[in-house]
């Protein structure tokens, strides 16, 4: 019974903690300026992040190694701090804007000056990671996260066409606007892929002692927890398409989104949006931290670990408070938290390509995974994933040039 | 290292590095050269207007009829006002480069620009007054938009 509880709640988490800023802001705009066109892209953005995450799994719970490890073993020196000096950069903004969200969302609650509740949030989550576990930390945001379920009862309650919603899923192509509709194809795939959700998701898959027995967990987690999650960001896609097209709204501001939730169901639906998203950026912002630190510390074989008491691990403690100041800094520069969220997601597919190769080629190689070794349908998908990485690597940030982000 | 790791070989690292970058530095490159603002530059600026019109519009609706929190909709006018702000500066710029033939246009909208910031601030004191005035400037927007 406890086993069962363990995964409903691991499933759980894994929905509420699905969504962050970035699938928050192309959610939006890919759905109210282009309706359900983009709802396939969801569907192939976490087949790959599953794909992939549990790949990462499987490779930290039976060789007890996390993703960094692998970018710099399966790399020469200079280019795994290539790597390295990226993803940090791409963390660190990618953290700024996620905190830079959730200041917002505290503003859209109480009202409060901006810049003051940056301080109120990075506060709040220092003192979080520092003195909860990393089990309680990812129940506390992924079970607040959970709130953005409205989104969906909204998205049906709004009445959507479901004969055009099923038609959405059927890959296409918009000839009208073909390089703004390849932007939100891009942005949309990018924001499911981010890198740090596998950095985070492998180093906390050794922090909660991964073994063997745990694949099947692994599985479940990625495979249901995922997909659900997925549905939240099709849920977002639909309620903007049915809501904004009709009036000409392209969400530009991060509070927008909540409209989706407060026309149907007036204050108590924006409440618990707003809460939703509290805790989903907020949980995410964290990620985005550790996955930084745990990083810098897999590079360099610091010791590591939250489950390990800070002062045991003072160099991972000061790697994720950095972080913290490093985002901090970046966001009380005065820069937009959507434009950064923007950036983020389409500069993070520059990593991407060499974050997810290592993780291929590890969890292939029956030499370290003996027989959990990846079988040759897995390596199919996951080399058919990597051509699609490899393509929106390409073309990322041609397109974000040419639409001026998306704007045409 | 553990043993049976194989490093990827650097030559291909640097073709997927090279890969990423060179279209990416062409594509600036090409983009950066200075050009005019014809009307296809100026549609999704009018696009922004509407959509920054039409969403003040739908809050002052909410707020009207009490479906909104107070600081929801202060904050929320707020930032569309930061918003609206930003596209006065960005249709400033364009008046420089802009063609001859979407000047006029170009004044127009630069005018419901600032007409929308006025609509914006007056939202919280009356809303309902607000809810038609936005109505008629997001109505002007989108002639203006599809005049192009």
């Amino acid at each position: 019974m406890s086993d069962l509880l363990e995964v409903a709640l691991g499933i759980m988490t894994a929905v509420g903690g699905f969504i962050d800023i970035g699938d928050l802001v192309f959610a939006t705009q890919a759905g109210a300026q282009y309706g359900f066109q983009l709802l396939w892209v969801v569907v192939v953005g976490v087949v790959g992040i599953a794909v992939y995450s549990e790949m990462s799994g499987r490779v930290a719970a039976i060789a007890g190694r996390p993703v960094f490890d692998l970018i710099s073993h399966r790399t020469s020196r200079p280019v795994g701090l290539g790597v390295l000096i990226a993803s940090e950069i791409v963390n660190v903004m990618t953290c700024a804007a996620e905190i830079g969200g959730a200041a917002i969302i505290l503003r859209l609650l109480f009202g409060l000056p901006y810049r003051w509740l940056l301080v109120v949030v990075i506060l709040a989550l220092v003192s979080i990671v520092w003195f909860l576990s990393f089990d309680m930390i990812e129940r506390l945001f992924g079970l607040g996260g959970l709130g953005l379920l409205i989104f969906t009862v909204a998205a049906v309650a709004l009445h959507p066409n479901w004969g055009q919603v099923v038609t959405g899923f059927v890959p296409t192509i918009n000839h009208a606007t073909p390089l703004t509709f390849a932007y939100f194809v891009v942005g949309l795939f990018s924001a499911a892929l981010m890198p740090y959700e596998v950095y985070f998701y492998a180093s906390g898959a050794i922090e909660e002692g991964w073994k063997r027995q745990d694949l099947t967990l692994n599985t479940i987690t990625v495979g249901i927890g995922y997909g659900l999650g997925s549905v939240l960001v099709m849920a977002l896609i639909m309620f903007a398409a049915k809501l904004f097209i009709p009036l000409g709204i392209v969400p530009q501001v991060v509070g927008t989104a909540a409209f989706g939730a407060m026309l149907p169901f007036a204050k108590a639906g924006l409440l618990i949006a707003l809460i939703g998203m509290l805790f989903a950026i907020g949980g995410a912002s964290i990620e985005t931290c550790f996955a930084g630190a745990y990083n810098l510390c897999q590079f360099f074989d610091w010791d590591w670990g939250k489950h390990k008491k800070p002062g045991k691990v003072p160099r991972f403690t000061k790697s994720w408070l950095i972080i913290f100041a490093a985002a901090l800094a970046v966001i009380m520069s005065g820069i937009d938290a959507v434009k950064l969220t923007e950036y983020a997601v389409i500069f993070s597919v520059a990593v991407m390509p060499l974050t997810y190769l290592p993780i291929l080629l590890v969890a292939g190689d029956s030499k370290i995974m003996g027989q959990d070794a990846n079988n040759r349908l897995t390596n199919l998908i996951g080399w058919f994933y990597f051509g699609l990485i490899m393509v929106a690597a390409v073309t990322a940030i041609p397109l974000m040039i040419l639409t001026h982000m998306g704007q045409g | 290292m553990q043993s049976s790791d194989r490093p990827v070989a650097n030559s291909r690292v640097a073709i997927i590095i090279a890969a990423i970058m060179l279209p990416a530095v062409l594509t600036l490159a090409l983009a950066s050269r200075p050009s005019s603002v014809g009307p296809a530059e100026l549609k999704p600026q009018i696009g922004k207007l509407v959509s920054l019109a039409s969403e003040g519009r739908l809050l002052a609706e909410q707020s009207s009829q009490q479906r909104t929190t107070r600081a929801f909709a202060k904050t929320q006018t707020d930032m569309l006002a930061d918003n609206t702000d930003q596209l006065d500066q960005s249709l400033n710029q364009m008046s420089a480069k802009a063609t001859a033939d979407i000047k006029s246009k170009l004044t127009v909208a630069s005018g419901l620009t600032r007409q929308l910031k006025s609509d914006l601030e007056a939202l919280s004191r009356d809303p309902t007054k607000a809810t038609g005035d936005l109505k008629v400037l997001n109505q002007s927007a989108t002639a203006l938009e599809q005049s192009l």
